[in-house]
């Protein structure tokens, strides 16, 4: 199950989707080559990589988006390694992260798994955490990376005050919420103090690779609704406990967002949406892969964009996707039940 | 003079000391520690001394068992004094040593490994001194891999081969992760180790416990002189 098989069922021919999936490996490969050449990690400290990389959706003007997560004994050598990462990395021509140091540094796992919540959980905090989950991978050794994300998901899956039982989790559930609005916040921040620099690039990526993340993690916590469960997983059904579905949890998310969409898709066969999803993300990664247009939206103004044809293609594919969204949130009876239980209130 | 750089055949081949011992002969590797970190591996092994290919190595030391699950301690002593008109180092965990009078038979040949944080004792100087003052003649195995799970600024691994610098026999280097376990190193603890190199001299002998596949034994190996601060070229 996932977006090749779901385009089978469709007889549908997402080329751009499987260019990315296709350079994605290559260039994660060679990451990895560095990686392991360089001996950056052990079992301690893994590459984490997120961001269209991860997503395996990489196009030409990709940044590459990683941090050295350290689960391990404080070592004031682990600042030297991630210099020593962020040069090679610059040697081997990728494209550095973004301005907002979440990413390109030292990130520790006892802030992601202990600070859920609370004065202490920083946006980046916040950011770095909820994208463990939702879009990331390691670059070559996932011991600390694999110790990590079952310490997060533990701590979503096990804090209750009852006894365990199978449910969607709410806790994680409502973090996805958070952190979608935060993201959704966070870009008319960036509008303001960024001076609308690459304004229209990041609106585009809002509307389509954003929430499309946001949507996954949120499937994704639908399916440990029990009756879901009984199918995919009977043995976790009939014997329930916080290991088992965090190890079912860990599956889920460690397939790439479109894998996650497209299985449920297939799950309902409801054809009108999967094509509305995948047919407009295809056109969205077909467009964003060509130098000239993805340069042209970087460059866009705000004030520009009402006519700018360019811009308004994309629009049309985000409705689209938006539509196909909807389709599969509200649209069949399994579907809207869990939606109108936990979408909202 | 560059240093001597080799292996534990626990390391390459885990129990199986032949297999670790035809990787090195074959790559002229002139260090070697025989390995028997098990109880019940000590006598298969001491036993097949006289038929291994030993006769090309330059230095040569035997590890004791690190635990006594099938051997009482004095079987042990006993096998390990074999050992003695060999001349060889016999490494030994502080930990499994009940009855000083027992080790201390070994004499001079009796080298006392500082422990990773699993241990109750022989993590520190301050753990480790009580041990030497017990054991007199016994030598110093400097795990630095060990020093640097205790303690990653290095400091105590100065304070170790600074307390024990005249008793320093050999060194064991590998990265130690917070799970224990002996790999091959990293960057990290490249930079790590290079910090306390200038109290390394060159004549001690280095045996790698990276536990890593053959293909990487010479990668190490350089691993291993840039950790000493030397120039990169494999044994």
């Amino acid at each position: 199950m996932g977006v090749e098989s779901l385009a089978k069922s469709l007889n549908a021919d997402w080329s751009s989707i499987w260019n990315a999936a296709k350079e994605s490996d290559a260039q994660r490969n060679r990451l990895k080559g560095i990686v392991d050449r360089e001996k950056i990690d052990s079992s301690d400290i893994s590459v984490v990589v997120f961001g269209s990389l991860a997503r395996r959706e990489w196009t030409s003007g990709s940044d590459l988006d990683w941090t050295l997560l350290i689960d391990g004994e404080a070592d004031h050598e682990h600042a030297n390694t991630a210099h020593r990462l962020r040069s090679v990395l610059e040697e081997e021509k990728f494209q550095n992260p973004g301005a907002t140091e979440t990413f390109g540094t030292l990130t520790f796992s006892h802030d992601l798994v202990h600070q859920i919540g609370g004065l202490d959980d920083s946006n980046r905090n916040t950011t770095r955490r909820l994208l463990m989950l939702l879009e990331s991978m390691p670059a070559s050794r996932r011991d600390a990376y694999g110790r990590v994300v079952r310490g997060i998901l533990r701590r979503y899956l096990e804090n209750d005050y009852r006894d365990f039982r199978l449910k969607v989790p709410r806790f994680l559930l409502n973090d996805f919420h958070r952190y979608w609005r935060t993201i959704c916040v966070d870009y008319a921040s960036k509008y303001r103090d960024q001076a609308a620099k690459k304004w229209g690039l990041r609106n585009v990526k809002l509307r389509l690779s954003r929430k499309l993340i946001f949507a996954a993690g949120v499937l994704s916590c639908f399916r440990c609704d029990p009756g879901w469960i009984a199918i995919d997983a009977p043995d976790l059904a009939k014997t329930p406990d916080v290991d088992g579905l965090v190890e079912y949890m860990e599956k889920l998310i460690g397939q790439t967002p479109l894998d996650i969409i497209a299985s449920v898709l297939e799950k309902f066969g409801d054809k009108t949406a999967a094509g509305h999803i995948f047919n407009s993300y295809n056109d969205f990664l077909e467009k964003l892969d060509n130098p000239s247009i993805r340069k042209h939206l970087e460059k866009l103004k705000p004030e520009n964009a009402k006519d700018d044809s360019i811009f308004q293609e994309m629009m049309v594919l985000s409705e689209s996707f938006e539509l196909g969204l909807e389709r599969l949130f509200f649209d069949n009876d399994a579907m809207d039940l869990l939606t109108k239980k936990y979408g909202v209130f | 003079m560059s240093p001597r750089i080799g292996f534990s055949t626990g390391a390459l081949a885990y129990s199986d000391f032949r297999t670790g011992l035809r990787m090195l002969v074959e790559r002229n590797v002139p260090v070697v520690e025989l390995s028997a970190l098990r109880d019940r591996e000590l006598q298969p092994l001491v036993e097949s001394l006289d038929s291994l290919p030993l006769s090309g190595f330059s230095y040569i030391s035997f590890h004791a068992p690190s635990s006594l699950t099938h051997l009482r301690e004095i079987d042990v002593v006993t096998l390990l004094r074999s050992l003695i008109p060999r001349r060889w180092p016999i490494i030994v965990h502080p930990d499994i040593i009940s009855d000083f009078s027992l080790w201390s038979s070994l004499g001079s040949l009796l080298c006392i490994e500082n422990m990773d944080k699993r241990k109750p004792i022989g993590r520190t100087v301050a753990e480790l001194e009580p041990v030497f003052q017990k054991l007199p003649e016994a030598t110093f195995c400097f795990d630095i891999g060990h020093a640097r799970q205790i303690d990653p600024t290095m400091s105590e691994a100065s304070r170790l081969l600074k307390q024990f610098a005249n008793r320093l026999q050999e060194v064991h280097m590998s990265e130690v992760g917070s799970n224990s376990k002996h790999e091959g190193m990293s960057f990290t603890a490249v930079s790590a180790f290079q910090k306390v190199s200038h109290l390394i001299p060159a004549s001690v002998p280095i045996v790698l416990e990276s536990v890593i596949p053959e293909e990487k034994i010479e990668q190490e190996i350089r691993l291993a002189l840039s950790a000493l601060h030397k120039a990169a070229s494999a044994a």
